[in-house]
């Protein structure tokens, strides 16, 4: 014992006093110990009896980040960064082997292999320490005015048991609670401690007495974890967040007061929040970079994000959505340069964050306008924010979101191809020129771009049908291969099939030139060959006959040139074996001169169709194409 | 292109036209349309042979039946050939289709469309020439300077520049037939911004041209290439003094083979 505190053995369960708890509890209807298999769950009446212990909320302290940094492969330290002052409060060296949890003007973490430390959150002075007993396994702890609870599983034996332990403020162990099965990870607020059991179940404990109040059982999907914000207790698992309350008797998603962030992508993973049975999120890691952040309360019956906004972080860069439509409109992001984020986090007016190379920054929640950040010079392994409330300091531009969505695409960071996608996306639903134009830049990039970007980017292009940006795409219609000159059409598919849906007639002569180009790629034919065809201006219609001159009219240059590259491709290549594993350049082009064409063309065609030595899915082709119409 | 005329024109000299113009062949063919007939053979072989005896033919019609051929479209091994027959005939008609194909898929059948083009004795057949220097295929462009080379075409000397910078194979020998005094200059200035071997090789062509001189500025291309360390220049110097033994005195030829003397001495 130091200074009042205590180290402390694990103490054995007492049976006796287990057994005047159970009279207790039987006395207040509820006489099955905690966890008990028999225990009843999803009453209205347990909810709200647990609603009512949990006190009212006190004042915030200084709004801290609790960094835990890296001095060499076996030093670290933990540092308190005030972020209201913008400089560190206090640092001291310790093995910090857990994200670091805070409540009551505490803060704990574990150290080494089997130890769980307090300390003053304002000094970071040790308040005690308890040790975990052999064979057990730390799986997560919390913290609120009055008390510690961890919970640790033990590895031996064939049955699972876990047990959530609460320790008072002088480190002296209160209750503990085992569990046959698998515990999560801790949550507690104000007399109130919740843990997740057995995947299925959140059970609320009396933090005084370590008595179940109250379970929620939920029936359409796991439940991973439990947060308790000073906005109540949130739960839930892959597909979104529930708030406990009365509805959440129904232990159903469409029964309670439920929400999800919708970010209409399929692109990015919506982690809500720590999963609380895994050991590998004990600690600062991956899940850290790439995690949704928001804060929800009730309202109107039902559950909201905060300021309707859920901010998506992934690695270095976030994306601030609005949660309120269905399709996740984009409000704003950011794209850090050059290093990752290890941690953020919400705190109703900004979003703050570390990066890996020990600079602490926030960004305006509703703007996503960076503020100048901090450079503490350290090397961040993970951070915890207790921060509710602090928006900032310093005031910084609103960044443009054309402009952080073409930063993200352009990345040269190759690990971020499907948030590059997502990127994308969500620049296809910008409207403007900038937009249309910088999703023709990752169409047109020769690297940088992931494929699958590229692609998106492409389709994107093609179904905005921005008329205003006609003149860009035939710009970009216009050179032609030339290796003298370093240059490389790129795109010329997806150019094609965007001038086809704009109908942009001026775009053929570049279009026919690129379909008998040798340099365009095979895959770019078909497109090429379609494009021509509905840029023709054909008339309508159009049905040939004896002595027929075609569907192009006398004067319409357009159409002929569109006519006579079809051909052009059709004879030349009308035996290319090349064209053999994909003759739909063929195809398609023989069809579009059977539509355009006149007498002449169409005899051509039976030619090319009765010719042994072309092709022969084109000659069956052209074969099926002079069948009358049955 | 009028391919369609054409193709036209072939199809009903090879008999299609029977089922699709409704009227058949009436008289025996001659020679010209019996090989004609067999370059639509279903037999590739068949019409490869009818095409190298249309090109060896004096008959006035073979040229014609050759671009018939190529008009109405083929595999590229038959499109080859009938190029290859055309480019012995060296005749101004096939420009237009030669041009064509010079810029068709297949490697080999633009290679060998562009190396007949270069045998045709016109300006008309520049502008594809030149285009070609920029061909993505290394051989059609190697095709396209060698044929510019041959012309002693000034028009390409830029384009030819450009290829050198990009560090093409195919610009040195091309250069150095062009090559004036400036352009021997130019190119030594370029030394460190293309690989060595490409400027030696460009030298070596310009030595081995006997009409390049005067000696002055073959000894300062000499010079030059005595400053380019290794096998490459070592070998064009030696087979510059070989080629020069009959001028013993030149001082071009005396600088070369006091380098190589040199470089043989620190081996």
């Amino acid at each position: 014992m130091k200074d009042g505190f205590v180290d402390r053995e694990p103490s054995a369960h007492s049976s006796l006093g287990s057994l005047v708890l159970c009279v207790a509890l039987a006395a207040s209807g509820c006489a099955e110990a905690t966890f008990s298999a028999h225990s009843r769950d999803n009453a209205v009446e347990d909810i709200r009896r647990t609603l009512k212990t949990v006190r009212p909320a006190g004042e915030h302290g200084a709004a801290m980040a609790y960094l835990v940094t890296v001095g060499g492969p076996t030093e670290r330290k933990l540092v308190a960064f005030d972020l209201q002052k913008a400089q560190v409060a206090w640092q001291l060296q310790t093995d910090v082997r857990s994200r670091v949890v805070f409540g009551g003007g505490l803060i704990a973490h574990k150290e080494g292999a089997g130890e769980l430390v307090v300390r003053d959150a304002a000094s970071g002075r040790e308040r005690f320490r308890v040790k975990f007993a052999v064979g057990d396994h730390y799986v997560g702890a919390a913290l609120d005015d009055e008390h510690l609870y961890y919970v640790v599983q033990a590895s031996g034996g064939t049955q699972r048991i876990s047990t959530v332990i609460a320790v008072d403020t002088t480190g002296r162990e209160v209750w503990r609670a085992p569990a046959e099965g698998s515990l999560g990870a801790p949550a507690a607020e104000r007399g109130v401690v919740a843990v997740p059991f057995r995947y299925q179940n959140i059970c609320f404990i009396d933090g005084k007495t370590g008595r179940e109040l109250a379970r929620v059982r939920g029936t359409d999907e796991q439940l991973t974890f439990v947060r308790a914000t000073d906005d109540g207790f949130f739960y839930g698992g892959q597909s979104g967040i529930y708030a406990f309350d009365d509805k959440s008797a129904s232990g159903t998603r469409a029964g309670s007061t439920f929400a999800e962030a919708k970010l209409g992508s399929d692109q990015v993973r919506t982690a809500y929040y720590w999963d609380g049975y895994q050991p590998a999120q004990v600690e600062y890691g991956a899940f850290d970079r790439n995690r949704l952040l928001w804060r929800a309360h009730g309202s109107d019956g039902g559950l909201s994000f905060r300021d309707d906004t859920v901010v998506l972080q992934s690695f270095r860069y976030f994306f601030a959505f609005n949660s309120k439509v269905s399709d996740g409109k984009l409000r704003w992001a950011y794209a850090h340069p050059r290093v990752d984020l290890v941690a953020a986090e919400l705190t109703g007016r900004a979003v703050v964050w570390a990066s890996i190379d020990g600079d602490i920054g926030s960004l305006d929640l509703a703007t996503g306008a960076p503020r100048k950040p901090t450079k503490t010079g350290l090397r961040i392994l993970g951070a915890t924010f207790d921060a509710d409330g602090f928006s900032g300091t310093g005031e910084g531009d609103k960044p443009d979101l054309v402009k952080m969505l073409e930063q993200i695409i352009f990345d040269p960071d190759a690990r971020f191809g499907a948030v590059k996608v997502f990127a994308v996306d969500a620049l296809g639903a910008q409207p403007g020129g900038p937009a249309t134009a910088v999703l023709l830049k990752a169409v047109l990039a020769t690297r940088g771009v992931p494929p699958a970007a590229q692609k998106r980017a492409g389709e994107l292009l093609v179904a905005k049908k921005d008329k205003g940006s006609v003149q860009v795409f035939l710009d970009a219609l216009a050179p032609s291969f030339d290796f003298v000159e370093d240059r490389s059409p790129r795109g010329v598919d997806v150019l094609a099939r965007a001038v086809s849906a704009l109908d942009a007639k001026d775009a053929v002569p570049s279009l026919a030139r690129h379909l008998l180009d040798p340099a365009t790629p095979s895959a770019a034919l078909k497109d090429i060959a379609a494009a021509l065809i509905n840029l023709s201006g054909a008339k309508a219609g159009h049905k040939p006959d004896k002595g027929d001159k075609g569907a192009c009219k006398e004067k319409d240059e357009t159409c002929k040139t569109a006519r006579r590259a079809l051909r052009d491709l059709v004879f030349t290549y009308r035996a290319d074996a090349a064209f053999l594993a994909d003759p739909a350049p063929l195809t398609v082009a023989a069809e579009g001169l059977w539509r355009l064409g006149g007498e002449n063309d169409r005899r051509a065609l039976q030619f090319v169709a009765a010719e042994p030595r072309t092709l022969l899915p084109l000659a069956k082709y052209v074969q099926q194409l002079s069948q009358p119409p049955k | 292109m009028a391919l369609l005329r054409k193709a036209f024109v072939f199809a009903a000299s090879m008999g299609f036209a029977a089922p699709v113009f409704g009227a058949g062949v009436a008289e025996a063919p001659s020679n010209i349309d019996a090989l004609r007939l067999l370059l639509g053979a279903s037999d590739e072989n068949q019409a490869v042979e009818a095409a190298g005896k249309l090109a060896k033919s004096n008959d006035p019609e073979a040229v014609e039946a050759l671009l018939d051929g190529l008009a109405i479209g083929a595999g590229p091994r038959v499109q080859a050939a009938l190029i290859d027959g055309l480019a012995a005939r060296k005749d101004a008609r096939a420009i237009q289709i030669l041009s064509f194909y010079a810029g068709t898929r297949n490697v080999e059948v633009r290679r060998r469309a562009v190396t007949a083009l270069a045998g045709i004795p016109s300006e008309k057949v520049v502008p594809t020439l030149l285009e070609r220097l920029g061909d993505a295929a290394p051989e059609v462009r190697q095709a396209a300077a060698s044929g510019l080379a041959v012309r002693r075409e000034k028009s390409a000397e830029p384009r030819l520049w450009k290829l050198l910078l990009r560090k093409d194979p195919a610009a040195p020998s091309a250069l150095a037939a062009l090559a004036t005094p400036e352009m021997a200059h130019k190119l030594s200035e370029l030394l460190g911004q293309v690989p060595d071997n490409l400027i030696v090789q460009a030298f070596g062509d310009i030595l081995k041209r006997p009409d390049f001189g005067p000696d002055p500025v073959r000894l300062e291309i000499v010079k030059t290439l005595a400053k380019i360390p290794g096998v490459d220049s070592t070998t064009t110097l030696i087979e510059y003094v070989a080629a020069s033994e009959k001028d013993k005195a030149r001082p071009s030829r005396a600088e070369a083979q006091k380098v190589v003397d040199d470089r043989s001495g620190g081996q």
